[in-house]
């Protein structure tokens, strides 16, 4: 046991699940707002929606759907030029987010998007009936109605993140994904290969498990 | 397409006002059209001498406002309590907090559902969420209430309870409402006019009493009879009434007055009387009893002038020809 333990560098682990950590709630926070953002221009330019627009709608939607199907390992590839661009630098956690960023928030969107499908249309006529303005409609009743499926669709949209930092670990924005792949895969230290994914596993639970209580809490129907 | 042509309405203040047709007869789009969530193609509307038509976008959300609706579904937001459900509409006008607060305990007090305050839409019943529909709708004190099928989705007691609560509404605050069913007995409980509506055209209109029991068009024979079928205690045969008898029907808040003043006219031997039935009422004041007379029509007068003074309301409802 004390061997098995002593094979592991630790203060190298908890620093990985520090720049893990960090690459989520980051790129949490970003895909959280741009994907709500998106969700809500692609429901409200389309065909029937408050702000019908078929050109935005398309222009949008092929967005989305692009990067929504490259994968992920690809992606990171691809924006390396974007990402210099912008940080100066393709190394790091820091350099990871532009790219899981754009990876989870066209997903995270599509999700928001159901969300607000979901909310009666029936609410909505009742509120036009009344006299709301259409930012009146976005901020009492469309945003407010679709919480659990925000906050749903968000648990598994980080779930999904969590996995691309680890990729981008891989090629080297540091966190679990880079020691599992270095210091486990590549010394051929299994045991650090498994630490690192149980630590990516509690991260995972307790997302899920935090995920689930918020969406209870909102969900009044 | 068409869901309705040449449809011309016009509705009294503080009147409650029923439009009654099969679905798919164009009421929904009618009612709708009233506050332009459904925009005509041609023709005007005008509420208290503002025409809704010639609005702008920014105008029409103002005129919006002192329009209420109530829906079938309810249309509530599953997301706020009750309490804050009703402060909706005081939010889009930007009520003071305090007085939002007195406003909605007055409404939760007006519609009946004291202590839901903090309850959510979801552990409410049927009726009490059209209750608090209700209350939201009448938030900002609006000129006109619009009824889309507000009980369809209810069962019959509360439907009977939601009646007679807009009935109380109508009375107390003198609001004028417009409402939409396919149930006659909800026209019947508390509609003072009716219309009714078949392939997005008005067939017949008037006051209830005067379409109820002696209804011109075939459709609106149909709704007379589904209804008298199913709660009067007498079938009211009005093909039996002939082109020389007099039908009128009668009320009274007296009853025993009411009974002394019948008994008088069945014995009037100068008259051929003949009672069809009765058509139930809000309540026993509100019941009608059909009856047709057949005689002289200065002898028709005087009995008619008899009944009045006697206490019992008359209406006449079909006159000899």
């Amino acid at each position: 046991m004390s061997e098995w333990v002593q094979s592991v560098d630790w203060p190298s682990m908890w620093l990985s699940t520090g720049q893990t950590l960090y690459m989520t709630a980051i790129s949490g926070v970003f895909t959280f707002f741009l994907g709500i953002a998106l969700g809500l221009l692609l429901y409200l330019t389309a065909k029937g929606g408050l702000y019908e627009n078929p050109i935005i709608y398309k222009l949008i939607a092929s967005f989305v759907n692009v990067f929504r199907s490259i994968p992920f390992i690809i992606l990171i590839i691809l924006l390396i030029p974007f990402t210099v661009l912008i940080l100066g630098t393709m190394i790091g956690a820091t350099a990871a987010l532009p790219s899981i960023i754009i990876g989870a928030a066209p997903f995270y969107a599509r999700l928001v998007e159901i969300g607000l499908r979901e909310v009666d249309k029936g609410v909505i006529e009742a509120a036009q009936a009344m006299g709301a303005t259409r930012l009146q409609i976005i901020w009492k009743v469309l945003l407010p109605e679709s919480l659990p499926s925000v906050s749903s669709g968000m648990t598994v949209a980080l779930i999904a993140l969590i996995g691309n930092t680890a990729m981008a670990g891989v090629v080297g924005a540091g966190g679990l994904g880079t020691i599992a792949y270095n210091e486990g895969f590549e010394a051929n230290n299994n045991t650090i290969t498994f630490i690192a994914t149980i630590i990516i596993l509690i991260i995972v639970f307790f997302i899920q498990y935090i995920g689930d209580r918020i969406t209870r809490h909102v969900d009044k129907r | 397409m068409r869901a309705l042509s040449d449809v011309s309405l016009s509705i009294q203040e503080g009147e409650v006002f029923g439009i009654i047709g099969y679905s798919g007869a164009g009421k929904s789009t009618l009612i709708r059209m009233i506050n332009l969530l459904e925009k005509p193609t041609a023709g005007t509307i005008t509420i208290d001498g503002r025409s809704l038509t010639d609005l702008d976008e920014r105008q029409l959300r103002e005129e919006r406002r002192s329009i209420g609706m109530i829906f079938q579904h309810f249309n509530l937001l599953w997301s706020r309590t009750v309490a804050e459900n009703i402060a909706f509409p005081l939010e889009l006008t930007k009520l003071k907090k305090k007085q939002r607060k007195e406003r909605i305990s007055e409404l939760i007090r007006m519609v009946g559902l004291e202590g839901k305050a903090a309850a959510y839409p979801a552990q409410l019943s049927g009726g009490q969420k059209q209750r608090v529909g209700i209350a939201r709708a009448l938030a900002n004190n609006p000129k006109v209430l619009l009824c889309d099928e507000a009980t369809s989705a209810l069962d019959p007691k509360t439907t009977d309870s939601i009646l007679t609560l807009l009935k109380e509404i109508n009375k107390t605050l003198g609001l004028t409402i417009i409402l939409i069913t396919h149930e006659m007995t909800v026209i019947q409980k508390i509609c003072d006019r009716v219309a009714v509506l078949d392939g997005g055209k008005i067939v017949e209109q008037g006051t209830v009493a005067s379409v109820f029991s002696n209804p011109r068009q075939t459709i609106t024979q149909e709704f007379v009879g589904t209804h008298t079928g199913k709660k009067a205690p007498f079938q009211i045969d009005y093909s039996a009434a002939h082109a020389e008898e007099t039908v009128i029907s009668l009320s009274s808040d007296d009853q025993i007055a009411f009974q002394r003043a019948l008994s008088h006219l069945l014995g009037n031997a100068r008259l051929s009387v003949k009672v069809f039935g009765l058509v139930r009422g809000e309540s026993v004041r509100t019941d009608r009893t059909i009856v047709s007379l057949q005689g002289a029509s200065e002898i028709i007068h005087k009995a008619i002038d008899d009944l009045r003074s006697e206490g019992v309301r008359v209406e006449v409802t079909k006159k000899n020809e």
